[in-house]
């Protein structure tokens, strides 16, 4: 026999606590400052990649998949980055579009 | 959990299949050495791997419900207990009172066994990597469908 299909209650009553824990809190700093602290984070891991990307053209660091790695970290933060302006850019867009 | 901890748990994968090829390479290359530094032959090395969870990680997950998963696996090099291959050769300069010379007893096949076990684990390694990766990648394309 095949079980029937039981009710997703539980795991949807979770996620909503969840949302009300996160709901809580408010936001400490604006979201200018956290923009800027978030390039600064890329600016930071982009420079760290191209750290190791000369050490290891140099030869005093031969780990390939460090290097590799590091490189993917700073591509994947710079991505999140570029999300986030485009979000910002396209709401900026939808304001300036109204009507007056 | 944050993606960037599965990048580096993968890493720490990553390094120990390194740290075993390195192993690997020597045992393959000292596979003739009749005489170290210490007037002994080589003795094959082996990696012994252990979790890189500290004792204050499991108590700190068993009393907070945190999810402290350490680095990694942590691979630590110890001497393997491998008699050694004993050769006739009288001429040999290190050749015993009865004339044989002792190999070290490093064993090319499994050595070669463990190369390719190596380099399967270490693209196992870099596809959760990439698995990750994508995953990121996917979700900063949640909402950009327009």
């Amino acid at each position: 026999m095949i079980d029937p299909v039981s009710a997703v209650g539980a795991p949807l009553a979770s996620i909503g606590s969840m949302e009300s824990a996160t709901a809580a809190q408010p936001p400490t700093a604006d979201f200018a400052t956290w923009l800027t602290q978030q390039v600064d984070d890329v600016n930071t891991k982009i420079a760290q990649a191209d750290m190791q990307v000369r050490e290891l053209a140099v030869g005093t660091n031969t780990n390939i998949h460090q290097v590799m790695i590091s490189l993917e970290k700073a591509h994947l933060s710079l991505e999140l980055v570029m999300q986030v302006r485009n979000k910002v850019l396209e709401a900026y867009q939808n304001m300036m579009q109204m009507q007056v | 959990m944050d993606i960037s901890s599965i990048f580096d748990i993968s890493a720490a994968g990553m390094n120990l299949e390194r740290q075993r090829l390195e192993v690997s390479a020597l045992n393959m290359a000292n596979a003739n050495t009749t005489r170290g530094a210490d007037g002994q032959p080589f003795t094959p090395l082996q990696v012994i791997v252990r979790s890189g969870m500290t004792p204050f990680d499991a108590v700190f997950n068993a009393v907070n419900g945190g999810t402290l998963t350490g680095a990694g696996p942590v691979g630590q090099v110890q001497t393997a207990d491998v008699p050694p291959r004993q050769v006739y050769e009288p001429g040999h300069p290190d050749a015993d009172a009865n004339g044989f010379v002792s190999y070290p007893g490093v064993n090319p096949v499994s050595e070669m066994v463990r190369l390719i076990a190596v380099t399967r684990a270490y693209e196992a390694n870099v596809r959760v990597f990439n698995a990750g990766r994508s995953m990121a990648m996917k979700a900063l394309e949640i909402g950009s469908g327009r």
